[in-house]
């Protein structure tokens, strides 16, 4: 049954040797077909990273939710409360006239602060709706979410914010650097990092993929099962708050469809990592979320229309959903046999 | 003697190098009950999925009624009349036990929209049950079903299209011992029509109760075929030691002698619906049985005193203090521990490795104050208690469904162990467990009595509370009907109170 040579690649570094070699893949691929526009340039790179750390930080919270054995299919449109939250704050009198820190308006940070709190909040109802009362995830969900998007209206009915967007500050957030590197680059680094202690080395991450893996067995282990769904839940719109806001940062526009794309790109990185790692995991998604940045990326300087990079990037997502339903080792057996046990005939 | 019905003759199977059967022969004739004996890994489960076509045998023939047959796949096992009924047969809840009989051979029209005559289906159904006479209602849908009921029901399924061997594995491991009868008088009247059967089980009593012969095997060889009628064969330890290879030591290790302080004391303990005024005292160093039938109630007294199922009323104490717990979490951090019946779904976390099992229940112990896991202190933790348990796995790093019954057990054990708790709450602790690893589980146990442990073992195994306990305690129904130390009473009179609830007038 196990082949000497699967225990020489070890658990975790089998995988990422795998996605590592995706990705060059990918690199000189794109790099062979468009050497001359630049890709492999340092901006070019740079900017690769910048886009992806939006949609990145977004799957991320979701990885939270999946590990817990759930869907969540509010995130997306809590985000778009949160983009008009902070908008409507950024747009107010208090903004202009708050002090100044270096470049910007001290209001920005509670404004932000707002923004994620309200969608941290909706993640609250979502996750106690179904962590406790125990509704079903996907339709509870669609309300959830689809009542934020609904309020996310109540601001301007709807209509595009651009006051103060120039002059308060709020855009360092995409444009800011450190040590020359994009501040967005910064934050996806930083909230990978912690998430990957958290869910992968600390205790609470154990109770996460317990939770996930057999919640009834989780129960009897004396895990709080009910306070990590709710986590994960608070977790997920909390992060798709902060890509939001990022997102409006970068438009210089508060809009109420700030971060309605974020939900395929979402899924994609978290089960291109689930097909590769096995389970969700910070790195799986991380990687997951590169893949499809550089194809994006890629695709864009060919100038490919949008349409079809998100067909394409779909179309991974189902094939990396296939992929981690072929058990690769029943294959390597020759005298495999996939028939069905006779009672199911 | 009648043409032998099926003859498998020097069947090989090897698997990545280790030799699963060598040379088996196996003989069923018509209208015989033939058990198959074996402990895990013996090769029994291997030989059937050959006769199945799950497996592909590598060696050896297959002789049906004389004529030599190839089975190369589940299809071909049916064309051939060769059936498996599982112990937890799949069917639509939904669905009337008859449309679950003929699911998929409703009718014989062709087209987008074939019609389904129900009358018809009704009427083929009637006939079948005339064939084959056993007191079951077809039209009720299989939700309302018992467990022995949907067993039927797939038998009969297997009847309908003219089966004449039927595979049964396992069929009784979750039935009660009244649903058994009902099984085992439709066995009877497979029995006189011919059906020859292939029967699978744990449980020695029951072989010798319907069986005809019996063939054990022992490491992918045969030991002996017997047949039941035979003196000889009839005594269960014979057949535990061929089974075993080897002398079997005392299922039941020697009872307590030394009984400590007084560790958890119940009283007026109730959960409504399911038991009532439940009161006992268990000591360090004393194993407490409670025996009683399944929905005796003593299931959820099990999980009640865990506080995974609240309690209606009633008082704990732990070491003279009240507590008063509201989850498994509070349960763990108060020194008690249940080792769950049902491991599939309550034991274990499946799809992860042994070690992630085995920390779960108290991550504290190997976490360092940042919350962060000290992964050496984890391996080195657990690596000591599987050594403890004798955990039969790879390393520590494999996935707990690549385990066998009795191993999978011992890591929930580990588990237990590791939250070094007061009190252990043993829930059917031998269930799809074989009679090697029996043994060893029931020593683990009195081991943990004799570092002066309190522990209760919760079982529908009459005899195996009588071995293992020092105190007793019988429900029936909800209610207590027997108490007493085990020394007092006798093994007959514990099941009367069981399974009849009966005064032990004598």
């Amino acid at each position: 049954m196990n082949d000497k040579k699967l225990v020489i690649f070890s658990d975790t570094f089998k995988p990422i040797t795998i996605f590592l070699m995706m990705i060059v893949l990918m690199f000189i691929l794109f790099g062979f077909f468009e050497y001359d526009k630049g890709y492999l340039s340092t901006r070019n790179i740079r900017m690769l990273f910048t886009h992806m750390s939006i949609s990145a930080i977004a799957a991320l919270g979701l990885t939270y939710v999946v590990a817990v054995g759930h869907f969540d299919m509010s995130f997306y449109l809590v985000g778009c409360l949160a983009a008009m939250t902070t908008s409507y704050f950024n747009k107010t009198d208090l903004m202009m006239n708050s002090f100044m820190l270096g470049n910007i308006h001290a209001f920005v940070i509670p404004a932000v602060l707002a923004g994620i709190a309200v969608g941290c909040l909706w993640g609250l109802v979502s996750g106690v709706a179904v962590g406790i009362f125990k509704l079903d995830d996907m339709v509870t969900t669609i309300g959830t979410g689809f009542m934020a998007f609904g309020m996310a209206y109540f601001y301007t009915k709807g209509s595009f914010i651009y006051d103060n967007f120039l002059t308060s500050g709020i855009t360092e957030i995409n444009d800011a650097k450190w040590f020359a590197i994009p501040f967005p680059i910064i934050l996806m680094a930083a909230l990978y990092f912690i998430s990957y202690l958290f869910l992968s080395r600390s205790k609470h991450g154990r109770c996460f993929y317990a939770t996930g893996s057999n919640k009834v067995a989780a129960i009897f282990s004396g895990v709080k099962v009910k306070h990590y769904i709710i986590i994960a839940f608070v977790v997920c719109s909390g992060f798709t708050s902060l890509a939001a806001i990022m997102t409006t940062a970068a438009q210089g526009v508060g809009s109420v469809k700030a971060s309605l794309n974020f939900l395929m790109p979402a899924y994609a990185a978290v089960y291109i990592g689930i097909a590769v790692f096995k389970k969700p995991t910070v790195i799986g998604t991380f990687f997951g979320a590169l893949f499809s940045a550089i194809m994006l990326n890629g695709f864009t300087l060919m100038a490919l229309p949008f349409y079809l990079s998100d067909l394409i990037i779909a179309a991974a997502m189902i094939i990396a959903i296939m992929a981690s339903k072929i058990d690769w080792a029943s294959i390597k057996k020759k005298k495999s046999n996939t028939a069905p046990a006779i009672h199911a005939n | 003697m009648e043409t032998t019905k099926l003859r498998m003759q020097g069947i090989q199977k090897e698997f990545a190098g280790v030799k699963a059967l060598d040379g088996v022969n196996f003989e069923l004739q018509p209208g015989e009950v033939h058990a198959l004996l074996g402990i895990n890994g013996a090769g029994k489960s291997t030989l059937i999925k050959i006769l199945s076509g799950v497996y592909q045998k590598d060696a050896g023939s297959i002789q049906l009624d004389g004529k030599s047959i190839e089975i190369n796949s589940t299809q071909d096992a049916i064309n051939n009349g060769i059936a498996t009924v599982y112990q937890d047969p799949q069917m639509i809840p939904s669905f009337t036990g008859y449309e679950n009989i003929y699911l998929g051979a409703e009718t014989e029209k062709k087209g987008l929209f074939p019609r389904i005559n129900k009358r018809n289906l009704r009427e083929k159904a009637e006939a079948l049950l005339e064939r084959f006479p056993v007191n079951i209602d077809l039209d009720r849908t299989v939700s309302e079903l018992s467990a022995v009921e949907k067993e039927i029901i797939a038998v009969l399924r297997a009847l309908s299209k003219e089966m004449t061997i039927l595979i049964l594995d396992e069929p009784t491991s979750i039935l009660t011992e009244t649903e058994t009868e009902v099984l085992f008088r439709l066995i009877h009247v497979l029995k006189e029509r011919k059906v020859a059967i292939i029967y699978i089980t744990h449980r020695l009593e029951e072989i010798f109760q319907i069986a005809d012969r019996l063939t054990i095997l022992r490491e992918g060889k045969n030991v002996a075929t017997l047949s039941t009628n035979d003196d000889e064969t009839n005594n269960h330890l014979a057949v535990a030691e061929l089974m075993l290879g080897k002398k079997l030591d005392k299922i039941y290790p020697e009872k307590s002698t030394s009984i400590g302080d007084e560790k958890l004391s119940v009283d007026n303990f109730s959960l409504a619906g399911s038991f009532n005024n439940v009161a006992f005292k268990v000591h360090g160093g004393e194993i407490l049985g409670i025996f009683g039938l399944v929905g005796s109630g003593v299931e959820e007294l099990g999980k009640t005193l865990f506080s995974v199922i609240p309690k209606t009323s009633g008082t704990v104490r732990m070491n003279g203090a009240e507590l008063s717990l509201s989850s498994a979490n509070e349960a763990i951090s108060n020194g008690i521990f249940l080792v769950p019946g049902d491991r599939r779904d309550e034991g274990q976390i499946n799809d992860e490795p042994i070690y992630f099992n085995v920390s779960l229940s108290n991550l504290k112990r190997v976490s360092r104050a940042t919350g962060l896991i000290d992964h050496k202190r984890e391996k080195h933790c657990v690596q000591e208690l599987v050594d403890q348990v004798q955990l039969a796995a790879r390393d520590i790093n494999q996935e707990v469904s690549l385990l066998s019954g009795g191993n999978q057990q011992k890591v929930v054990i580990s588990k237990g162990l590791f939250t070094e708790s007061q009190v252990y709450i043993f829930a059917e602790p031998t269930v799809g467990v074989d009679v090697g690893a029996k043994t060893g589980i029931y020593h683990l146990i009195r081991n943990l009595a004799e570092q002066g442990k309190a522990i209760i073992i919760i079982s529908s195994d009459c005899e195996e509370v009588f071995g293992m306990c020092d105190q007793a305690m019988v429900l029936y129904k909800g209610h207590v009907t027997l108490q007493k130390s085990v020394h007092e009473c006798r093994l007959e009179e514990m099941l009367l109170c069981g399974v009849t609830g009966g005064k032990t007038s004598e």
